[in-house]
């Protein structure tokens, strides 16, 4: 044996329906979180406490972008560092099911203010993620040296403390303990800056270089950024918890300056790339990071006194342009590559398998997800973010009309994935029933 | 970075290059271009995949007497690549520009997740294998033609 050795898991990649049936789900959540605010109308952007907002709010983050996510680790963290993460075969998909289930029942007993059913909601998503973050943990800690795995590992820890105050704080929802509301924006901000920015942020550093062709993020972003961003979300906690405004005000502004220049940094990559070719992953990429980047703006902003943050409005946009603008588009964007990819490689295992290699052609990444679908689907997501930026300034019958843009923006890219899925499944026919 | 990480990472960005440059003039409708650039990268790319097979897999293997594990993989791996730079032959012929982009589109994202797993785990591990042998094995890999 060789040191390093017993760390290669080249061909353990997990089958293909651990991470796509998370990855075809996610979207539908992410409608439904649509539909709630169509039903609940005017009344769940008049505070950002009305459960109904709350509800819709989790679908799209957990139902959409955490489920997403812990498909992604589990197949990303092999190819990018060699480590599987551990059991995967039964923990992936047990926390998916505990996650989709549980947010769920969040929702469902947040809107219509049952508590037995936000009770089963709080029991599942602490244990489908209790299953997912310790193994996910123990994988990180093996690739601590290398940039991407740190990143990861310092998101999971993120992730454990967003599902610890997330399980109170449902809890106190649940009348199991009282209910801490000034908890929330702890909960939100490593929520989005924590379990979120690291983890696109680890991932970038890998694939932004890699697929577009630019130069690599320099060495300073890649080995600091993520534990300063780490390390400045800790100060503004303690800071926050025990009333000490100057450290949580150094806290959040080096939050906001980290997660900010590594958007700057990454949009001027994407200047520099020398794959010219335009796609809707490119500009879901751009998308997001100027939203991150304003988002940083706008709370160093807050910080400086030019703009309140507790007006609801305000707190409303800043919200809207994190989880729709920044993270939503990355996720979508990611999903346009890792679908088609992930089918066209299980594709060729059935060829190989059926020694029919080179014998049977089967459809490229464009055949599989014609860049038609996504294009449109990308201007409705543009569109939904527009109307909910609208709707949180005026209200009215317009947060009704940004629901349903939103519920129609996620279930056209749930339209788009299950369209690869049917071509993947003509294909493994058309192979199966090729003599060989 | 060791001796023969530095060589092949450095060859891997050499070929995004040209693949990069290949892919702009199918888009731009420069066949011409497209030609010159494709036939450059599609010789550094099966060069490339030769120096790794004839040379570096069989010192690694060699030394590690795993030959079933990663290199195996990076053998199918390597197959898979070769069937797709066909297909985009076969396109350039035809003056198929959408033919062409998907299959490189297909081929770039393979190549990176592959290169991805060489350059963070196969080509760190065969330097510390080879540990003082490696400079002998990058020349060898330079005298693959």
């Amino acid at each position: 044996m060789i040191p390093g050795s017993s760390d290669l898991h080249f061909d353990r990649m997990p089958r293909l329906w651990v991470p796509l049936r998370a990855f075809l789900v996610a979207p539908f959540l992410g409608s439904a979180g649509g539909l709630l605010l169509v039903f609940a109308g005017d009344a769940a952007f008049s505070s950002r406490w009305v459960p109904s907002l709350l509800a819709a709010t989790h679908l799209v983050t957990l139902g959409f972008i955490t489920l997403v996510m812990l498909g992604a680790i589990v197949q990303v963290l092999p190819v990018v560092t060699g480590v599987s993460v551990p059991s995967s075969d039964w923990v992936a998909p047990a926390s998916q099911l505990g996650v989709a289930a549980g947010v769920v029942a969040m929702a469902w007993g947040l809107s219509t203010g049952l508590p037995d059913i936000t009770r089963f909601g709080t029991i599942l998503l602490g244990g489908g993620l209790g299953l997912f973050i310790p193994a996910a943990l123990a994988a990180a800690w093996k690739t601590r040296r290398n940039p991407t795995g740190r990143a990861m590992g310092l998101s999971v820890l993120s992730l454990l403390a967003v599902a610890g105050l997330g399980v109170y704080l449902l809890a106190g929802h649940a009348g199991w303990v009282p209910l801490r509301r000034d908890l929330t924006d702890i909960h939100a901000a490593w929520a989005l800056g924590g379990w979120v920015g690291l983890l696109v942020m680890g991932v970038s550093y890998q694939v932004v270089p890699l697929f577009q062709v630019t130069p690599p993020y320099p060495r300073i972003v890649q080995e600091y950024l993520p534990a300063v961003g780490f390390v400045a979300l800790v100060a503004w906690t303690l800071g926050r918890l025990n009333r000490w405004p100057v450290i949580a005000n150094i806290g959040i502004v080096g939050v906001a300056l980290t997660l900010g220049a590594y958007a700057v940094v990454t949009l001027w990559l994407q200047t520099r790339r020398r794959r010219k070719i335009r796609d809707i992953t490119t500009d879901a990429w751009r998308t997001g990071m100027g939203s991150l980047a304003l988002a940083g703006l706008i709370t160093i902003a807050a910080v400086a006194g030019l703009v309140d943050l507790a007006e609801p409005k305000l707190a409303l946009s800043f919200g809207i342009v994190l989880v729709i603008g920044f993270a939503v588009s990355v996720v979508q964007g990611m999903l346009y590559k890792i679908v088609p990819f992930l089918s066209w490689l299980h594709l060729q295992n059935v060829l190989t398998r059926h020694n029919l290699v080179g014998q049977v052609k089967i459809r490229n990444m464009r055949q599989l997800l014609p860049v038609k679908g996504p294009r449109r689907q990308f201007v409705a997501h543009l569109i939904a973010l527009g109307l909910l930026l609208l709707a949180a300034w005026l209200g009215g019958p317009w947060v009704r009309i940004a629901g349903l843009a939103l519920a129609a923006d996620f279930a056209m890219l749930g339209w788009e994935l299950l369209g690869v899925v049917r071509r993947y499944r003509e294909d493994e026919e058309q192979i199966a029933s090729t003599p060989t | 970075m060791g001796d023969v990480a530095g060589y092949m990472t450095h060859e891997h960005r050499e070929c995004d290059e040209l693949f990069a440059k290949a892919e702009a003039a199918v888009d731009a409708g420069d066949w011409a271009g497209a030609d010159e650039q494709f036939t450059a990268f599609d010789n550094l790319t099966r060069l490339h995949l030769r120096r790794e097979e004839e040379v570096l897999f069989p010192a690694f293997e060699a030394r590690t007497g795993m030959t079933t594990g990663p290199t195996a993989m990076m053998r199918i791996e390597h197959n898979q690549i070769r069937a797709l730079l066909v297909s985009m032959t076969a396109a350039l012929t035809d003056r198929d520009t959408e033919a062409f982009l998907g299959e490189a589109e297909t081929l770039m994202v393979l190549t990176q997740q592959h290169n991805m797993k060489e350059e963070q785990i196969l080509y760190p591990m065969t330097d510390r294998s080879l540990a003082g042998d490696a400079p002998d094995v990058v020349d060898q890999m330079r005298e693959v033609d």
